[in-house]
């Protein structure tokens, strides 16, 4: 099939090379120990395989692979082989055995990648698998020399989109209420996974962001090669904002813990949105009347904070208003703060608000969520001993109330 | 552009990502030699005078840290900015106190490189 490949396309064999050596650097995607000792741990507690809202899950990324790629297939395979979710012409006969290799799929040749994940032992837990049409491959690569980097790009976008599947798994695993596994233990294990494959991601993420920035930079460029860079360096901006949000979402070591004052960090926080909601023409009131003091991590309440405000933000885009309230409260005996990030947008339906703080549950078109903003405020609120709920506001809107337990 | 394009040292064991930043610095006009290790680093730096280097963090042999410190013993005047993973954050914020003059956690952004390179090329041309 190689040879046949070869000789038909009369592909340049330096070229090819080089093409398949950077996608083997992903596919090898060498996790470090800590990572795949986690993996089997993930795949036992796993077993009740992963149902159709969970399948639901994989298929948007996998169709962002196929546009933003022009891949012709994606697909995610179980650890046996059997797919559990593929779009496009996704044939017969894919195989869960890394590497890439040119088959003839409808009578067209396909350079066919399999990222697989894999524990210490070489047990096998499932894979991702992606059809590139060879034909536009070489078209790319005739034009700019940039059919490495765009095949590195899907490598890397493949070697995420496992993450995902795991991740979705055990949100599955979670909502099914599971008991054999404690919630933390599952959480930590998908956070080493989750520290041991960003690092692995970062490096070729960052060549394929460099190649397509850099690329872009360059005089004489032809329209439909641009746009392919374009594409290439938004997918790769996407896949950074990713890898942060599971980075923070799996984050279970405690950092440093201090005292800090409530307002000062909405404060910070409006900061960084005012010019944001300025831009459309939302009104941000505040109202301090807690003055209150709890013991966290500053950096991460913030972010949960930033999360819940761009979120009313993005509720709004042809203005409204943006209220956020703290007051005292008692909560199970306990003195807290009650924090409170009101908008005036259309609201969440019911059937949704169950769902809001779900991994990668997401009501925000392709591209402009990572699905992870609202489990990340409820997993930093989590390890600081509070709660979060959602509820409708009473003029129209959503409110989102944080309670947190006040500094002794 | 200066009149007399800047020299830039690359130092990485990544091949694609050694490729991108010769092609990212030439594109903007830099003169660029690419290296695969601190070995080879240190013999380049011997050879020739560099205004500023790029170097990677985590390499087999002789690491991003190890290079560094040799590299500002043989060209105290060159600049060096070390590029980092997730995992080497730490290294690299240790790396400053060696005497890099910045680091960029990868993946970074062009404008972001670009910027500390010129940086610390203004840096370098600075009476001590």
């Amino acid at each position: 099939m190689a040879a046949f490949a070869l000789a038909a396309l009369a592909l340049d064999a330096a070229t090819y090379l080089a093409a398949r050596r950077a996608v083997r650097t992903v596919t090898r995607a060498n996790l470090e120990r800590p990572a795949r000792a986690a993996l089997p741990q993930i795949a036992d507690s796993m077993r009740v395989g992963l149902s159709e809202q969970g399948r639901g899950l994989l298929v948007p990324y996998l169709e962002g692979c196929l546009m933003a790629f022009g891949a012709s297939y994606a697909g995610a395979l179980d650890h046996a082989g059997d797919a559990l979710a593929a779009t496009g012409a996704f044939p017969e006969g894919a195989s869960p055995r890394a590497g890439s290799r040119e088959r003839l799929v409808d009578g067209r040749p396909v350079l066919e990648l399999t990222i697989p994940v894999a524990d210490d032992a070489g047990r096998l837990h499932g894979a991702l698998v992606l059809g590139y049409p060879l034909s536009e491959a070489l078209e790319l690569e005739r034009r700019v020399g940039l059919r490495a980097a765009a095949l590195a790009a899907l490598a890397g976008a493949a070697a995420l989109a496992v993450l995902l599947l795991v991740v979705a798994r055990t949100s599955e695993a979670l909502r099914r209420g599971d008991e054999r596994v404690r919630q933390s233990e599952r959480l930590s294990a998908v956070g080493r996974l989750a520290a041991g494959i960003a690092h692995e991601i970062n490096n070729p993420l960052g060549s394929i962001l460099g190649f397509s920035q850099a690329a872009l930079r360059r005089e004489g460029v032809p329209a439909p090669v641009t746009a392919a860079l374009s594409a290439i360096e938004e997918e790769a901006r996407r896949c950074r904002r990713l890898v942060q949000d599971l980075l923070t979402f799996a984050r279970r070591d405690a950092g440093s813990s201090a005292p800090f004052s409530v307002e000062d960090a909405l404060d910070k926080t409006l900061a960084l949105l005012e010019a944001q909601a300025r831009l459309q023409g939302v009104a941000v009131e505040r109202d301090w009347s807690a003055r209150a003091t709890v013991v966290g991590e500053k950096s991460r309440l913030q972010q949960a904070f930033i999360n819940l405000a761009s979120n009313a933000l993005d509720a709004m885009p042809s203005g409204g208003r943006l209220t956020l309230r703290t007051r005292r409260g008692e909560a199970g005996g306990r003195p807290v703060v009650v924090v409170e990030v009101a908008d005036t947008g259309p609201g969440i339906p019911a059937a949704a608000r169950e769902r809001v703080f779900e991994p990668f549950f997401t009501t925000k078109e392709a591209g402009r969520g990572t699905g992870l903003g609202l489990a990340i405020v409820q997993e930093v609120v989590h390890a600081h001993d509070g709660a979060v709920e959602v509820r409708d506001a009473p003029g129209g809107g959503t409110v989102f109330a944080v309670t947190l337990p006040l500094a002794a | 552009m200066a009149a007399q394009a800047a020299r830039v040292l690359v130092v990485d064991d990544d091949k694609n990502q050694r490729n991108m930043l010769v092609f990212a610095l030439e594109t903007c006009g830099y003169r660029v030699t690419a290296v695969a290790g601190g070995g080879e680093a240190l013999a380049a730096a011997a050879k020739e005078t560099f205004d500023a280097a790029i170097c990677d963090v985590m390499m087999p042999g002789l690491d991003g840290v190890k290079t560094l410190e040799r590299l500002r013993a043989v060209a105290p005047k060159m600049r060096v900015i070390m590029a980092t993973g997730y995992a080497t954050a730490q290294t690299a914020a240790k790396s400053k106190t060696l005497g890099a003059f910045n680091y960029l956690a990868k993946p970074y952004e062009m404008n972001d490189l670009l910027d500390v390179l010129e940086r610390a090329l203004r840096d370098g041309r600075e009476p001590a």
